[in-house]
C-alpha cells in the first residue's frame, strides 16, 4: 500500500531526508515536484544532499511555462481563469471579514441564550466557505470545458514525458513554496492522477495541496491579521485533514475564540498544524502515524494528534 | 510607589543587607503599570536622571532614601514607552554621566551607549533578535568612483541568502547603512523578515557618508551620487528589477532628509520611501531656531513644502512622540498625501535613536515590499 507523508517546514531541521529514505532503497531514484519554487524550481542541490538519493526533477513549472508559451490560446484561458480566481477570492474576502467578526463577537457574549446564535454564526461562515469553493470549482470546470476544444497534443506530450519519468520512480517529493503556483501547474498537466500509485512525501505547500481543502492563513502577519481563507480544493489524496504549515509562526494561539472558530469552520476535517519537525503518515487514506503534530480544537486549544 | 521599593522602605531606613537583597531580587529600573522607578546605589552629592527624549521638563533629581546610599525617582511614562537614559552623578563637585550600573539593557549608537528603560508593555520585537534558523544573507564591501563627489566611495551591499545571479531583485538604498547594521540590527532584521516571507528577497545598498550633516542636508551633489553614481553602479553590478516601484530609498534623521531629497530630485527613479524621524525642519516665517547646520535642510524643506511633487508612490514614515521632530514629521504627512502619495505614518513612544528605528523596520519594510507570506508556505 502506498504511503503519503506530510511534513512541516524544513527549517531548522530538515525531515524530508529521513522520510524519503524510509520509503526507498539506496540508489533508488526519487521524483521531485518543486513547482512551488517557481523560477527556482530546479535549484535541487540542497534537496539532493538532504535526501541522498538520485533525483528526477519533473520540471512541472518549466514544462507549464513552455506549454503556455507554445499554446497562446491555452495561455489566454489560463490567465483568464487565474484572474477570475483572484476576483472571486477578493469578493469572498470582503464578505468573510464581516462574518468572521460577527462570529467572534457572538462567541464572546456570555448569555444562556447565545449557543444557538453561535451555531448560526458558524453556519453562516461555513456556508460562505462552501459557496466560495463552489465558485472556484465552477471556474476550474469552465476552464476545462473551454480548453477541451483546444489542440491537446502539446499538453499530452509533456504529460507523457512526466509519465515516463514517473514510471521509474516509486516515490515523489512535493516541496513547499507558492501553493497557488504549485496547484495551478499540477492541475494544468493533470498530475493528480499520475501520482495515485506513488509514495508521496510532501512538505508545507506540497502538503496543503494534497488535502481536500487548501486554507491560507497568517494571524501574525506584519501588516496585521488576515482571516483564514479557503483557497481551493486540493488533490484530495489526504482525506479528512487540512494542513496548516508553520503554525507556530502563523497561528495566533493567544486567541482561542478565533482558533476554535477555525476548527469549527473546517470540521469534520481536522485542522492540523504542521511545524518542524511534524510528520503525519497515511496509508490508504488512514492516518497511521503522527509525530509532533497538533490539531486545532473547538475550544481553541491545540492538542496532540493521535493516529487512529 | 513601586511595590518592591515600598516593601523595602516601608518600615523605615533599610540596612545594607536588605538593600543588597533588594538589588539582587529585582531588575532595574523597576517597571510597573504606574511608572518607572529608577534606582541608583552609591555615595554622591546628587544624582540626576537624564532621559534622552523631549517632553520631560529637564533632568529628574533622584532622592536619597533616608540614611542609606540608595537614590530613587519615579517617572510616569505611558504604556509601551522605551526610554534611553543616563545618570549624572555628582561627587566632589564634579558631575559625571554614567550608564545605570544596575541595568544591563543598553543601546549603542555612534556616540557610545545609553541605558535603556523598557517601559510597561514594551517588549523587544522577536524579529530583531538573532534567529539561528534564519537564512543568513551576506554583506559585501564595494568601492567605486563617484562623479558627483569626484572621489572613491565605499558601500556595503546586503545580498539575501537565496541570492542568485539569474534572478532579479528589488533595490533598497539605505543612508547610514553601516550604522543601521551596527545599531539597528538591520542585517538580522533583513535575514529574519526574508526568511519569514514578510518581505521578498532584497538587495540593499548601504551607504555611509563621511560628512553626513552636509551631504544629507538637501545637497544636490549627494542626490546625484544616489541617483546616478550609486544606482548606476548597483544596476551594473547586480541583477535588479528595472522598475521604479522596485526601488526604495531610506534613512533616519538627516538620512530621512537625504532620502526625500534624492527622491524629489529624481522622482522617475524611486517608487518607495522609508523616512524615520526625518529632520524635516522648516520655517513658516522668519528664521528657524535649530542652528546653522539646519540651514540647507530648512531651505530644502521649505521649497518642498511650497511646491511638493510626487516623489514616490508609497511612503512609510515614523517618528517618536518623545522627539522634538514630531511636529515637523506630522506636518509633512498631509503635504505628501496631497500629491497622491500613499503614506503610512506611525508614531511611537520612543525618541530619536537607533532602536526606535530598528523596531519599526518590520512594519515599514513589509508595507513597502510586501512579502509572499500569504501564499508561500516553505
Amino acid at each position: 500500500m502506498t504511503q503519503v507523508v506530510l511534513l512541516g517546514p524544513q527549517r531548522p531541521e530538515p525531515t524530508v531526508g529521513d522520510a524519503v529514505r524510509a520509503l526507498t532503497s539506496d540508489g533508488e531514484t526519487v521524483g521531485v515536484i518543486s513547482a512551488g519554487w517557481q523560477e527556482a524550481e530546479n535549484d535541487l542541490d540542497d534537496l539532493s544532499e538532504i535526501i541522498n538519493r538520485p533525483l528526477a526533477d519533473l520540471l512541472v513549472y518549466a514544462r507549464c511555462e513552455s506549454l503556455l508559451e507554445r499554446s497562446p490560446e491555452l495561455a489566454r484561458a489560463h490567465h483568464e481563469r487565474q484572474a477570475t480566481l483572484q476576483s472571486l477570492q477578493r469578493l469572498y474576502r470582503r464578505r468573510l471579514q464581516h462574518l468572521i467578526n460577527a462570529a467572534v463577537d457572538i462567541f464572546e457574549v456570555d448569555d444562556t441564550l447565545v449557543p444557538l446564535d453561535q451555531r448560526h454564526a458558524i453556519t453562516q461562515v461555513r456556508a460562505l466557505d462552501r459557496h466560495h469553493l463552489q465558485r472556484v470549482r465552477a471556474a476550474h470546470a469552465a476552464f476545462i470545458e473551454e480548453t477541451s476544444a483546444f489542440d491537446s497534443a502539446p499538453r499530452d506530450a509533456l504529460r507523457a514525458q512526466i509519465e515516463q519519468i514517473l514510471a521509474d520512480v516509486s516515490t515523489v517529493v512535493i516541496t513547499g513554496g507558492n501553493v497557488g503556483a504549485l496547484m495551478s501547474r499540477m492541475r494544468l498537466l493533470g498530475l493528480g492522477d499520475l501520482l495515485a500509485d506513488k509514495h508521496i512525501v510532501a512538505w508545507s505547500a506540497g502538503a496543503m495541496a494534497l488535502c481536500e481543502r487548501v486554507v491560507l492563513y497568517h494571524d501574525l502577519a506584519p501588516q496585521g491579521r488576515r482571516d483564514a481563507e479557503l483557497f481551493d480544493e486540493g488533490f484530495g489524496v489526504v482525506p479528512g485533514v487540512v494542513a496548516l504549515p508553520n503554525a507556530r509562526r502563523r497561528l495566533d494561539e493567544t486567541q482561542p475564540t478565533r482558533v476554535g472558530l477555525m476548527a469549527r469552520r473546517l470540521a469534520p476535517r481536522r485542522a492540523i498544524a504542521l511545524d518542524n519537525p511534524t510528520q503525519l503518515t497515511l496509508a490508504g487514506g488512514v492516518l497511521r502515524g503522527a509525530v509532533n503534530a497538533r490539531q486545532l480544537t473547538r475550544s481553541g486549544t491545540l492538542k496532540a494528534v493521535r493516529a487512529r | 510607589m513601586n511595590p518592591a521599593l515600598k516593601a523595602l522602605i516601608g518600615d523605615g531606613a533599610p540596612d545594607a543587607a536588605a538593600i543588597d537583597a533588594f538589588i539582587d531580587r529585582n531588575r532595574f529600573p523597576l517597571v510597573d503599570r504606574h511608572g518607572v522607578t529608577f534606582v541608583f546605589r552609591g555615595e554622591a552629592e546628587s544624582v540626576l536622571l537624564r532621559c534622552f527624549m523631549s517632553g520631560l521638563p529637564g533632568p529628574q533629581p533622584l532622592t536619597r532614601v533616608a540614611d542609606t546610599d540608595l537614590w530613587v525617582v519615579t517617572v510616569e511614562f505611558p504604556e509601551a514607552s522605551r526610554i534611553e537614559y543616563k545618570f549624572e552623578v555628582s561627587r566632589d563637585g564634579h558631575g559625571e554621566m554614567i550608564l545605570d550600573p544596575l541595568n544591563v539593557v543598553q543601546a549603542r549608537d555612534p556616540f557610545g551607549a545609553n541605558s535603556v528603560c523598557q517601559g510597561y508593555g514594551y517588549t523587544r520585537p522577536i524579529w530583531t533578535l538573532d534567529d539561528s534558523t534564519a537564512r543568513e544573507g551576506k554583506l559585501r564591501r564595494h568601492r567605486f568612483h563617484s562623479d558627483a563627489f569626484g572621489e572613491q566611495r565605499e558601500i556595503l551591499v546586503y545580498l539575501p541568502a537565496t541570492f542568485r545571479r539569474n534572478r532579479r531583485y528589488p533595490l533598497l538604498i539605505c543612508h547610514d547603512g553601516a550604522d543601521y547594521v551596527r545599531y539597528a540590527a538591520l542585517k538580522t532584521v533583513l535575514d529574519n523578515l526574508i526568511t519569514d516571507l514578510d518581505i521578498p528577497p532584497l538587495v540593499v545598498a548601504l551607504t555611509q557618508s563621511p560628512d553626513r550633516l552636509v551631504e544629507y542636508a538637501g545637497n544636490d551633489a549627494h542626490a546625484r551620487f544616489i541617483s546616478e553614481d550609486l544606482l548606476g553602479y548597483m544596476t551594473a553590478s547586480y541583477p535588479l528589477i528595472d522598475e521604479r516601484r522596485s526601488r526604495a530609498v531610506m534613512g533616519a534623521s538627516f538620512g530621512g532628509v537625504a532620502s526625500l531629497h534624492a527622491s524629489w530630485s529624481a522622482p522617475e527613479l524611486f517608487g518607495k520611501l522609508l523616512l524615520q524621524s526625518g529632520s524635516f525642519a522648516f520655517s513658516d516665517f522668519g528664521p528657524h531656531s535649530r542652528g546653522e547646520v539646519f540651514d540647507p535642510v530648512v531651505d530644502f524643506v521649505n521649497r518642498f513644502r511650497a511646491s511638493p511633487r510626487q516623489c514616490a508612490d508609497r511612503v512609510y514614515m515614523s517618528c517618536g512622540v518623545y522627539e522634538s521632530l514630531i511636529y515637523e514629521n506630522r506636518s509633512l504627512v498631509p503635504r505628501l498625501q496631497a500629491d497622491d502619495m500613499e503614506v503610512r505614518f506611525e508614531e511611537v513612544r520612543d525618541a530619536h535613536n537607533w532602536e526606535n528605528w530598528r523596531d519599526r523596520l518590520r512594519s515599514a519594510l513589509s508595507w513597502l515590499f510586501p512579502g509572499p507570506n500569504w501564499v508561500v508556505y516553505d
